[in-house]
């Protein structure tokens, strides 16, 4: 009776003299694909507060205040679906490809994104620029 | 004769991804009958139709699944457009194909190196594993996800993959095709893994139909059942056969899956080579009024989804018949006079689903 030689051997062969597949993780930073779905970031100088996203969110996990100018996401709600980016007016939301960081309790889960002190929130802009060109332009059909 | 036992098999066991629990009813070594328990991970899905919109139900429909999550978005999506009466935009039809024949060849990646790792042969596990990885990265440079793609929404998909990425993952499936070859080999010729499988679990042509099993198990028996043959989505489009196999046992659901995982790639190549330029979405007017089945052929084979919609932004039905339900009856009778320890690789073979089913 001959031997019978695993079928495996080839590859075990092979990947016993060549590298490892795996990476050594802490040692070498894992790199991510620019299009993974990794957390939720607000530019939020530029938000309108105008709640959408929280309209939006199937896992009701951002909270939004325009009276507080607060933009409120807790992590741990958060299924990164990405439709919050999608329905954002103003696209001031961003997915970063970086995962949200782990957490110990679900209080630390949550990111508050406050507008800092004495910065005019991007609604209060566009009131501003968008009641002048009103002005003008009902003037306009009422002359003739 | 020596006593007869019942001996409990599950919820936990070490071959079972997920909770299913058997009670195999014994004598000696033989198993006589077995009974499953099931309800250990129902979740209420199809309920929640009635608190989440028809759109925000698309992100429910891919939790259903662990694996084949984006099949059950997809199916649904196609489903509800049909009631709607959507027409997608082409490119978006071949953008969802293409995923999800990347899908299948993960998940029967997946399921090979379970089997390997059912067998007892842990390192082919490995290797298969380390496969399977270069195929999740491809799902994550098109999709943004690993498991959760979250491309599909009503009406087309939510993201694009340009011309020159999708050449790059024929290339990439191509460059890993041997690499494949080479593992699957050792499945369908190592005199270890068909010791383990070859005669193991048999079910006849005839009872396998009766009992309206779907998938790679009803290929296995030489029925070349395949739903992709009714060309929903982009399948019209392609060239392929159902894959068979004729001996009705492990070592045939083995063989089907394997030719299934280069049938997969070989679709993938004919699909990009024919994806039109175009939108990729249309814009969703009005809510569901009727009702609808839809029928898709998931890497485990037929899902239904029935959809009935009442003109509200709720459904008022949403119905999914996932293939472990229907390969269910006949595992059973595979159990039926087989050995205590050939039951965990009977058991996987089905590629049982339990999330699914339960739902």
């Amino acid at each position: 009776m001959g031997m019978k030689i695993p079928r495996l051997s080839k590859t075990l062969i092979k990947s016993l003299v060549g590298k490892p597949a795996t990476e050594m993780y802490p040692q070498k930073k894992k790199t991510y694909m620019d299009a993974t779905r990794g957390k939720v970031e607000n530019e939020i100088e530029r938000c309108l507060f105008c709640r959408l996203c929280e309209k939006n969110c199937p896992t009701k996990a951002l909270a939004v205040s325009k009276e507080k100018n607060e933009w409120e996401i807790d992590s741990l709600k958060c299924c990164l679906c990405r439709r919050c980016v999608e329905v954002c007016p103003v696209k001031c939301l961003s997915m970063d490809n970086v995962y949200f960081p782990s957490v110990r309790t679900r209080a630390e889960g949550k990111y508050l994104r406050v507008l800092p002190a004495g910065v005019v929130p991007a609604y209060q802009k566009a009131k501003e620029a968008a009641v002048k060109p009103k002005e003008v332009e009902s003037e306009k059909p009422e002359a003739p | 004769m020596a006593k007869r036992n019942i001996i409990p098999f599950g919820p936990q066991h070490p071959v079972l991804p997920e909770a299913i629990h058997f009670d195999l009813v014994t004598d000696d070594e033989t198993v006589l009958d077995a009974i499953p328990v099931i309800g250990y991970v129902h979740r209420g899905l199809e309920k929640l139709v009635e608190k989440k919109d028809f759109i925000e139900y698309t992100y429910v429909a891919e939790r259903i699944c662990g694996i084949c999550g984006y099949m059950h978005s997809f199916g649904y999506c196609q489903t509800v457009e049909q009631v709607l009466d959507i027409e997608v935009p082409e490119r978006a039809v071949y953008l969802r194909t293409i995923w999800s024949e990347l899908s299948r060849i993960n998940s029967h990646l997946l399921w090979l190196g379970f089997a390997a790792d059912a067998m007892g042969f842990e390192s082919l596990f490995m290797h298969t594993f380390r496969l399977r990885e270069s195929v999740l990265d491809i799902i994550e440079a098109t999709a943004g996800g690993r498991m959760i793609f979250g491309c599909v929404k009503i009406g087309g998909v939510r993201r694009d993959i340009e011309g020159s990425v999708l050449r790059g993952i024929i290339a990439k499936l191509q460059e890993l095709s041997p690499h494949i070859r080479e593992i699957t080999n050792v499945f369908l010729e190592d005199y270890s893994t068909k010791h383990r499988m070859e005669g193991i679990g048999v079910i006849s042509k005839e009872d396998a139909y009766h009992m309206g099993m779907v998938g790679p198990m009803i290929r296995a028996t030489g029925i070349p059942s395949d739903t992709r043959q009714i060309g929903y989505a982009a399948y019209k489009h392609v060239q392929f056969e159902p894959a068979t196999a004729e001996t009705g046992d492990c070592y045939g659901r083995c063989v089907v899956r394997v030719k299934e995982i280069f049938q997969s790639i070989d679709l993938v190549r004919q699909l990009v080579e024919k994806t039109p330029d175009g939108p990729v979405e249309v814009k969703v007017k009005g809510t569901p009024t009727g009702e609808f089945f839809g029928r898709i052929e998931q890497p485990r084979g037929e899902v239904i989804y029935y959809v009935k919609g009442n003109g509200t932004k709720f459904l008022e039905r949403f119905r999914v018949r996932v293939p472990t339900f229907a390969n269910l009856p006949g595992m059973i009778q595979m159990l039926k006079g087989s050995q205590i320890a050939d039951v965990p690789v009977i058991i996987l073979t089905i590629d049982p689903c339990i999330s699914c089913t339960e739902r």
